[in-house]
Parts: structure tokens; sequence; C-alpha cells
């Protein structure tokens, strides 16, 4: 509540070019966040997620196609801005990420501390002996020993380095972090450690997180709120309450019919059928092909748009509006 | 109940540290003491940390790997140090299923080749009666039609297909006994769902034991029978599914249990009581119980006996001194 919105996203796009096709990663997708929230992204893999990510960061691949969209960070469309001043104050200093599959990316060669301060050095133009002592600082925040910014990746186990990608994407003191995917590789024990060190750190500092994830289980320890993707779209968002306990969309309660409960008895079913190529996706509503809700003649038609359900919860599903049932 | 499929006595797999060429430095106790059995028809599932040795433990049993000591059964037959003749034609009654199926599957091969293939290697049948046996483990894994999907080649398929062609490489010879080493961990949620239902409907039908290796103790709840917990070498808990996971013992398991999430907006508020540390180093692991260094209830005790494996419960065994 009460937060103002530190980022809004507007019809976002970003389409790239693969052999003679287009693929629509991400089409024409909003959502906004607040300030001191975590919005959860959640859905399958491929359905998009970390090409928002990338999107939202401008860290576009060569074989883009087409990449636009409004995108407000505390109320400037961020987008209009020409790439050198993106980099100077917006990239790093105001939105950072930690890339999926950052502890395995570090340089095997380069001492860790060293690569926590390269963006200071690199984006902010720091001098090494400051960036280093920052670095330090912020290895010690994210709870490791002192003396880790001497050692090399390999002598870190796989928590540590995840430690070490978080600290590389707070030294800059941004106020919104994208986590793509921060716990994947990781085992159950380390993942809640870094849970609750994520937790913290939002608390501490304020921080707005886009947490990306295809684990429903994990994206409730850190949603506020939760936006659910599928082949491209964001087909469901509202508050986490709502979207976990009421979830409206078909493809989010089959996908929440799907997840193992460890706490209730709730054998697990699965949606039968496989998300769609993004390269050629279905008409109308892209789940029509699996959703067995589908109205013949106007799911497979018509593309449905966003349903406004009460309390921030928007649905894209014709069941809830348009002439549904 | 009748006899085990498999039967494990203080089973030993040691991996020696070289320093030079020569010189043993020491030995990675990948599995240390594992005494189990896995009955017919039944699923096992074996929990723990990443490097606990839950895939050396499945690939001893199916001598994929060596004992240093111990004893193996199948099906009452000791197997410990059959020769590799002999252990060839039982080969044909076992078989283990990976995690990644891009590893495990020859990406040369058709799926034809690649579920074919084992027939070939224990030379049943004819080039016809193989066909037709491919076809056959093809539909039952339900890739229709069959002889579409056996044309195809492995980066045509899909994740949650090639597990499927794995399965059905792994069936083709009627095992009596499979170790699934984590085969859904790589898929997605509703896959995984989809893949493990599958294994569990021709379990039923033909009678399969599984050791069924995971990360995720959540399906292990719903697809097995019972669960065993395995840390830094040892199992330190094993009992009845809903036993073990309702009143966890072992406070490893329960420390395991408590960092697991379920989908529900209330965890946002909370932060989990998680214990700290890391699993042990295997070539120098812990005095003791190797638990005690991460344990929030070691005795002096802990730190100087090693606790016994025994029964708490009928069926639900433990090892730790708390319940000496
Ligand atoms: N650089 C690229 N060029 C062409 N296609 C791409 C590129 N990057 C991603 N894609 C495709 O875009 C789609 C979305 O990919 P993306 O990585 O955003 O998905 P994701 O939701 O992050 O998946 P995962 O959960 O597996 O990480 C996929 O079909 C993917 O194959
Ligand atoms: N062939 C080998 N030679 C030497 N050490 C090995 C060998 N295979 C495994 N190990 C070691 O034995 C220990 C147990 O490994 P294992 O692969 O069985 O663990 P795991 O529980 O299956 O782990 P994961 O969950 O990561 O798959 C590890 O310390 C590993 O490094
Ligand atoms: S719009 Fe139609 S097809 Fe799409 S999810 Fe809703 S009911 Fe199903
Ligand atoms: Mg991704
Ligand atoms: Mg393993």
């Amino acid at each position: 509540m009460g937060e103002p919105q530190v980022l809004t996203v507007r019809k976002l796009f970003l389409h790239y070019r693969s052999g003679g096709s287009i693929v629509r990663a991400v089409d024409g997708i909003s959502f906004e966040l607040r300030g001191k929230h975590a919005i959860a992204l959640v859905g399958e893999s491929g359905c998009g997620k970390s090409s928002t990510a990338i999107a939202l960061m401008r860290l576009l691949p060569p074989n883009t196609a087409r990449y636009e969209g409004e995108v407000y960070i505390n109320g400037m469309d961020v987008m209009k801005l020409p790439e050198e001043e993106f980099r100077r104050r917006i990239r790093w200093r105001t939105i950072s990420i930690v890339f999926q599959g950052a502890m395995n990316a570090l340089n095997p060669v380069l001492k860790v501390g060293f690569q926590v301060a390269e963006p200071l050095i690199h984006n902010l133009g720091l001098k090494k002996k400051d960036a280093l002592a920052i670095a330090e600082e912020a290895l010690e925040e994210v709870g490791l020993p002192k003396g880790v910014s001497e050692r090399y990746p390999h002598e870190l186990s796989g928590g540590m380095k995840q430690r070490v990608c978080i600290a590389m994407a707070l030294v800059t003191k941004p106020k919104i972090v994208i986590l793509d995917e921060p716990t994947s590789a990781l085992d159950i024990i380390t993942q809640a450690n870094i849970i609750n060190l994520l937790k913290q750190l939002k608390q501490e500092r304020g921080l707005s997180y886009i947490f990306i994830t295809h684990d429903l289980a994990l994206s409730s320890e850190l949603a506020d709120s939760v936006a659910v993707m599928y082949a491209g779209k964001i087909v469901e968002r509202g508050p986490a309450d709502d979207v976990y306990l009421s979830p409206a969309h078909p493809y989010m309660r089959l996908l929440l019919n799907s997840i193992p409960r460890l706490r209730q008895d709730i054998p697990p079913s699965f949606i039968p059928g496989a998300p769609p190529d993004l390269r050629d996706p279905p008409s109308g509503c892209r789940f029509h092909p699996r959703c067995p809700y589908i109205i013949r003649g106007k799911c497979d038609v018509e593309e449905p748009p966003e349903f406004d359900i009460g309390g921030g919860h928007y649905v894209a599903c014709w069941l809830h509006g348009g002439g549904g049932t | 109940m009748s006899d085990p499929v498999i039967r494990a006595i203080n089973l030993k797999t040691y991996f020696p540290v070289r320093k030079g060429l020569f010189r043993i430095a020491g030995y990675v106790r990948a599995v240390d003491e594992v005494s189990l059995e896995i009955y017919p028809g039944e699923t096992l599932a074996l929990v723990g940390e990443s490097g606990c040795g839950k895939t050396t433990l499945g690939k001893t049993l199916l001598r994929i790997v060596e004992p240093t000591a111990g004893k193996i059964f199948f099906k009452g037959q000791e197997i410990t140090n059959t020769d590799y003749n002999e252990m060839k034609k039982l080969r044909r009654r076992m078989a283990m299923i990976f995690q990644d199926p891009y590893a495990s599957i020859d990406p040369s091969y058709s799926v034809f080749k690649v579920i074919e293939e084992p027939l070939e290697i224990h030379g049943i049948g004819t080039r016809e009666e193989r066909a037709e046996l491919v076809m056959k483990a093809l539909e039952e894994v339900r890739l229709i039609p069959p002889e579409e999907f056996a044309r195809k080649y492995p980066h045509m398929l899909s994740g949650g297909q090639r597990q499927r062609v794995a399965i059905a490489r792994a069936l083709v010879l009627r095992p009596d006994f499979i170790v699934a080493d984590e085969p859904v961990s790589m898929l997605d949620a509703s896959v995984r769902v989809e893949i493990l239902l599958l294994l569990r409907e021709l379990q039923k039908k033909h009678n399969l034991s599984y050791l069924y290796i995971t990360h995720d103790i959540a399906t292990s709840k719903y697809f097995s029978e019972r669960i065993a917990v395995m840390y830094a070498g040892k199992i330190i808990e094993l009992g009845p599914s809903s036993m073990l996971l309702k009143n966890p013992l072992h406070p490893y398991t329960r420390a395991l249990i408590d960092a697991i999430p379920d989908p529900d907006p209330s965890n946002r508020f909370r932060i989990r009581e998680v214990i700290k540390g890391e699993p042990p180093d295997l070539s120098n692991p812990p005095t003791g119980c190797r638990f005690h260094p991460r344990c929030p209830y070691a005795m002096d005790i802990c730190k100087q006996v090693i606790p016994e494996f025994k029964e708490y419960q009928p069926g639900h065994l433990v090892a730790c001194h708390l319940y000496d």
C-alpha cells in the first residue's frame, strides 16, 4: 500500500530474429512495482522471463528484432533516454540484476573482491581503490566472512558464490534489483539461507525486487505481488494473496495444481500438452490449445485483453469478461 | 513381506584421492556403511544434499561402480563379486535413468536406435522382433505414433519427450529394478508430474522397484512408499514416506523439511529457521555423528561416537544419539 510505484511497464516488446522467423519472447507486457515491494515473475521455461529482464536492463542481443514500450522509473520513461544517459543514470545505478546462472559465470582468474568492484569502476567511474573498499563492505553485508575478497571463485561453495553475485548487484546501490533464478542451482538449505538474506536486504535497504523463478513455491517466499507469464504474455497479475489463494487464470490454476505440496495432501496433476513455439504462437488466447475451459469461437479467435477483477488483480482470460461465463 | 529385490548390507564405496601418480593420500567416503532393502513394486526415495553420495550409492547397487566393502543381493542372490559375464546377464534385469536426458542419449542415434541398442547388446530377438519391442516401448511411454517418434533424433524432442525415450530404453529389457537418478529435476513443474505419474503407472503394470534419487522431497511425498535420507555418505533416517515427513526424527531431516517452501503467500513474512554451514568434506568427515558440527542439539557423545542406525518405531529407522 502507501509506497509509490518505482517501476511501471507498459506494452513492452522484445522480439528476436531467429533463422527466417521472429521469436516473440516478450509480447506487449504491462506491470507495476511499488517501492520496497517484490514482484515475482513466474512461468515455465522459455516463456520470456529472462528476456523481460534484459529488456528492462536494455542489454539486448544483436539479433533483436523489435524493442519498444514504455518503462517508467520514478515517473520518467527511460525507454526515451539515449544509451549514454541510460548507462550513466539507470543501468546498475537505479536498476541492477543478478543474472540467471551468474555464479557459474564468475571469472575464474580474478579475485572476487575485484569482480564485485568492477561495476563501480566501469559503470560509475570510481577509482580502483575506492571501489575495492566499497566491494569489501558489500561482501560483508551479504554475510561473507572477512577475507573473501582476496579469494578466487573456485575456492568458494555454491552458496558463497551466489552471495558474491548478490553483492555485485548491490554494490552500485540500486533501488530495484532483478533476481533471475537466484537459487536454482543450490541445495534446499543453501537456498533457504539465500532467501533469508534477500528478505533481510529488502527490509534494511528498502529494495524493490523483480524475482524471476519457475518455482511457484519459492516465488511465494518473496512476492508481495505476482505476474504469471505464458508464451511471452502476462496472463495474470495481482497481489500475492489473491494470485496464490484465488488464482483466476486457468493456466495459473493448473500450474498451482502441479506443485506437490509438502504440508497438505493434494496429489499433484499436470497440464496436458506443451507451451507453444514463440515463433508461431496460437491465435486468440495463447493458452487455448491446452485450456479445459475454452470458449470455442471466442478464445481461439480473439486475444483476451486484461480484465480488471478488482483490488489490483488483472486476468487476460475470456472467462472473466467480455461475454464469458 | 516378500523378499527384497535389492538388499545392501554395510555397503561402502570409497574413491581414492591420489597425490601425484601413485600415492593414495586418502579416500572420499562417498558411501559408508549403508544398509537398505527395496521390495518388489515399491519406490524408495533417496534424498539429501548435493555430493552426499546418492548417485554413487545407486550406481554401486547396480555395480556400475564397484563397492569397497559390504554385500549386495539381487533377488536373494549375492552379486557383490559376480564376474563380468554373469553380471552382464543380470544387468538385463536392472537399469538406470539419468537426470540429463541429453547426456544419457547419444545425439547421433535416432530414437529407434537408442531404444534398440540394449536389445542388441543382449542379443535379444531378430531384427523384426526387436523393431516390434521398440514400437511397444514407445507406445508404453506414450510417444505416439511410435513410427513417427522412432525416426526422430534427440535434438528434435522436448525435455519431457527425451526423458520418455530414456524410460523406454530402460524398460525395453523388462527389468525388475530401476535406479532413477533425478529423472525429473531438469523439467518444468507440470512435465515433472507427468513423467512421475508415467513412472508410477509403469511400475504398477510391471511390478517394478525404483530407487528414486531426488533433491525434491515434496515429490517423494507423493511418488514413493518410503524415504531414505542421506547425509555425508550415510543413511541417517529411513521410513514410510508419510510417517517420516509427519514425524521426522533426525535433526538433519527436520532441517531439510523446514527449508522447503509450499506456495503460500504468508511465507514472505517469515524468516525461516535454517541450519548454517555446509555438508562436510567426505575425504575427512567429522568424527562421531557426521552432522554434529551443524546440529543444533549436538551433545558431547555426538562428537565421539558414531550413532547406530536402528529402529525407533516399526519400519522407521534413525541414526541419532537423541534416540539412544
Ligand atoms: N538471443 C536470443 N535469440 C533468439 N531467441 C532467444 C534468445 N534468447 C531467448 N530466446 C528465446 O526466447 C524465448 C524466451 O526465452 P527466455 O530466456 O526469456 O525464457 P525464460 O522464461 O527465461 O526461460 P527459463 O525459465 O528457461 O530461463 C525462448 O523461446 C528462447 O528460446
Ligand atoms: N568417480 C569418482 N571419483 C572420485 N570421487 C567421486 C567419484 N564419484 C563421486 N565422487 C565423490 O563422491 C561424493 C559423492 O558424490 P555423488 O555424485 O554420489 O553425490 P550425489 O549425492 O549424487 O550428488 P548430486 O546431488 O550433486 O548429484 C562427492 O564428494 C563426489 O565428489
Ligand atoms: S481465454 Fe479461454 S482458452 Fe484462454 S485461458 Fe481463458 S478460458 Fe482458457
Ligand atoms: Mg530464464
Ligand atoms: Mg547425483
